[in-house]
């Protein structure tokens, strides 16, 4: 057993994997090289930037350890449904692809686990510690190719999933390739459930020219999970990328989405929810940087806090100087329900020309009381009211779903989470 | 149906109503007048239960109840309604679904079949026609976006949906234009019947051009000085409060 953040006990780890010939090849060389990276930043601390309001106390705490092989257990996986049809699974169970639990792939999509392949033809930009502790103890990933052109109706779902008692690290990764003109759904359903256990999971995704991609990354794991993941997306001419997550798993959960706007007209539209109680914490770290001309970015996220958790949204939205006649929006908005409950937000925007237009602005509060007055006048109960307010928060981003079958999904997950935490 | 009884009220820690009587009956209709500040709104919102609003001394009885201790939502189960002088904007709260909802309180609290979607549409169709509305407002939120004039019908439309037995308008006259004041106070006359009471609170004689009490009530500093008939009314549009002050 590891602690989670010790860097000479990864440096153990390391050390072993070596001495035992688990890396061959060329990817040996690639975990060598991130291995030292990684030794040289070290683990972050609350003195980093973009670090300063995540809870790095409880993971100090957590010790755990990799799974060591590779073996076929069964798995008691639950179906989780989403009402999609023409819906393809591709399976991680503890960190592991699993390719007899994925669903076959129609024609135009493909899925390789070849990892030279997936470590080899990475597009980074800049790695945290965890992304490289990722390539260096990754055991198993997938890259999944959209073919050109390809205009489907299928959605392509990633389950994360993940069972047991034993407190494990596990290290997913992700290659998403969407070539030209090609236009697709990919969705992360991350269902994790081991006790005490850490997800360092990385997405990368390439949207060539023209190309289009709706990605919704759906985190529902058990609350006693910590999982940092870390998606980045490089977008060529004239692509579109729209993303939406949803949260209300982990007991830590920290989402960091790094968008690199490369070609012209490029644009992309973020949306996120996150829903907190108990000591839960949900934590945004969002980069997006405009470099190509005529590009436009928009963010919304909203947070619901309640009892004890907390909240962080860190937004950087960067103009570089030849990004001209960019169009960029960033919002954050926060209801708070409990007097114990917090939220840090601090949008930002770096803009280094002058040909642009640019909105930013975030708000965070308790639920109105002369709203709640106004409906009870009415004759709806403090409860109803209350439900009412806390859904009309959100329905903007909910109503702005377009996928219809996720949208009723993740209505109905978040009445649940109000119900099942709020009595309403 | 109301009697208040020598009612005290401080709101957070400053008095504001100094004794008020006052007996609404079934079929009546009651106009309070007074400047700004004498302590209207105040009452208006006592009656309905607003936090902040604390009774000293006194009482209110509804129907021969005492209501100091009910939840503004048993008082407007009860049948007690008050138009908003200020009209709350909710976002995000669709408007039908918000008055389908407070309906079917009603309807549930009553217990009558609540009505779904497609019946209430029908319901509310011609409830807007009453005053004047057309169905776009319906898809927005409650009073997002609503001039002043829209805000006030929307308190109407309310009214005429949830049926109440007491009706309380406060100053529903005040910012509106002449066409706007005609459909709010048709609004009213057409609600009037034997078994409801209202309760208008104004500043102006005006809208008592339209609908006409069968009491008028002068409030100054938290006390009604005078009570009269409508043409009382007119005399406050002559000489102003200053007569009664002393």
């Amino acid at each position: 057993m590891a602690s989670v953040m010790n860097v000479s006990d990864y440096k153990v780890e390391y050390d072993k994997a070596i001495k035992h010939n688990l890396y061959t090849g060329k990817i040996s060389d690639i975990k060598k090289q991130a291995f030292e990276k990684f030794l040289v930043l070290g683990l972050p601390t609350n003195k980093w930037e973009s670090w300063r309001h995540t809870n790095l106390s409880r993971l100090n705490n957590l010790k755990a350890s990799s799974f060591n092989s590779l073996k076929n257990t069964s798995i008691g996986f639950n179906e989780n449904k989403i009402p999609i049809n023409k819906l393809i699974d591709l399976v991680f169970y503890n960190g592991i692809y699993r390719k007899d639990l994925s669903s076959k792939l129609p024609k135009g999509i493909s899925v390789s686990e070849n990892l030279d392949s997936i470590l080899e033809n990475d597009h980074v930009y800049k790695e945290t510690p965890f992304d490289l502790l990722n390539t260096t103890f990754l055991k198993s990933g997938i890259k999944i190719i959209m073919e050109s052109n390809l205009e489907t109706d299928h959605a392509v779902r990633i389950i994360y999933n993940s069972s047991g008692t034993k407190s494990k690290i596990i290290y997913p990764r992700v290659i998403v390739n969407i070539n030209e003109s090609a236009s697709c759904t990919l969705i992360e359903h991350h269902v994790n459930d081991i006790k005490s256990s850490f997800q360092n999971g990385v997405t990368r995704i390439s949207i060539d020219k023209n190309a289009r991609l709706e990605h919704f990354k759906i985190q529902k794991n058990s609350d006693s999970m910590i999982d940092m993941s870390s998606t980045s997306v490089k977008q060529d001419q004239g692509s579109n990328y729209n993303y939406f997550q949803y949260c209300d798993g982990s007991e830590i959960g920290r989402s960091r989405i790094h968008i690199v706007m490369e070609g012209d007209g490029s644009t992309c539209q973020l949306g996120g929810i996150s829903l907190t109680k108990d000591i839960q914490q949900i934590d945004n770290s969002i980069i997006i940087e405009h470099k190509g001309k005529h590009t436009t970015s928009s963010q919304i996220f909203k947070s619901i806090l309640d009892d004890s958790s907390s909240g962080v949204f860190d937004g950087k939205v960067i103009i570089r100087e030849k990004a001209i006649k960019t169009d960029a929006a960033q919002s954050n908005k926060n209801l708070i329900l409990s007097k114990n409950a917090g939220m840090n937000s601090n949008p930002q925007m770096e803009i280094y020309n002058d040909d642009v237009k640019c909105t930013h602005g975030s708000s965070t509060g308790e639920l109105d009381p002369e709203a709640l007055f106004y409906m009870r006048s009415r004759g709806l109960s403090l409860v109803s009211a209350k439900s009412l307010l806390i859904r009309g928060f959100l329905s903007d981003l909910i109503d702005d779903i377009n996928h219809e079958g996720l949208r009723k999904y993740l209505l109905i997950e978040f009445d649940n989470w109000l119900v099942e935490n709020h009595k309403l | 149906m109301l009697k208040i009884k020598n009612l005290h009220v401080k709101v957070d820690d400053k008095k504001i109503l100094n004794g008020i009587n006052l007996h609404i009956k079934e079929g009546e209709m009651h106009a309070i007048m007074g400047l700004n500040g004498s302590g209207k709104s105040t009452l208006a919102n006592t009656i309905t239960g607003r936090e902040n609003h604390t009774v000293i001394a006194g009482d209110i009885l509804y129907k021969n109840e005492s209501i100091l201790e009910w939840a503004p939502e048993d008082r407007a189960l009860a049948g007690i309604f008050m138009s908003f002088q200020y009209p709350t904007v909710i976002p995000g709260v669709n408007t039908t679904y918000f008055l389908r909802a407070a309906v079917n309180a009603q309807r549930k609290h009553n217990n009558k079949k609540e009505y779904d979607a497609a019946t209430f549409l029908k319901l509310i169709k011609s409830k807007l026609e009453e005053v004047e509305m057309n169905t776009s407002y319906l898809k927005r939120s409650v009073n997002e976006g609503f001039s002043g004039g829209e805000k006030k019908r929307n308190e109407i439309l309310q009214l005429l949906c949830l049926e109440p037995k007491l009706a309380i308008m406060d100053e529903t006259d005040s910012g509106l234009d002449i066409d706007a004041l005609k459909i709010i106070a048709n609004g009213i006359n057409n609600y009037k019947s034997n078994d409801r009471g209202f309760l208008v609170i104004t500043h102006y004689q005006r809208l008592l051009k339209y609908i006409k009490p069968d009491i008028v009530h002068v409030l100054i500093d938290g006390q009604i000085v005078k009570t009269g008939e409508k043409e009382l009314a007119i005399e406050l549009e002559e000489k102003g409060y200053g007569w009664l002050a002393s």
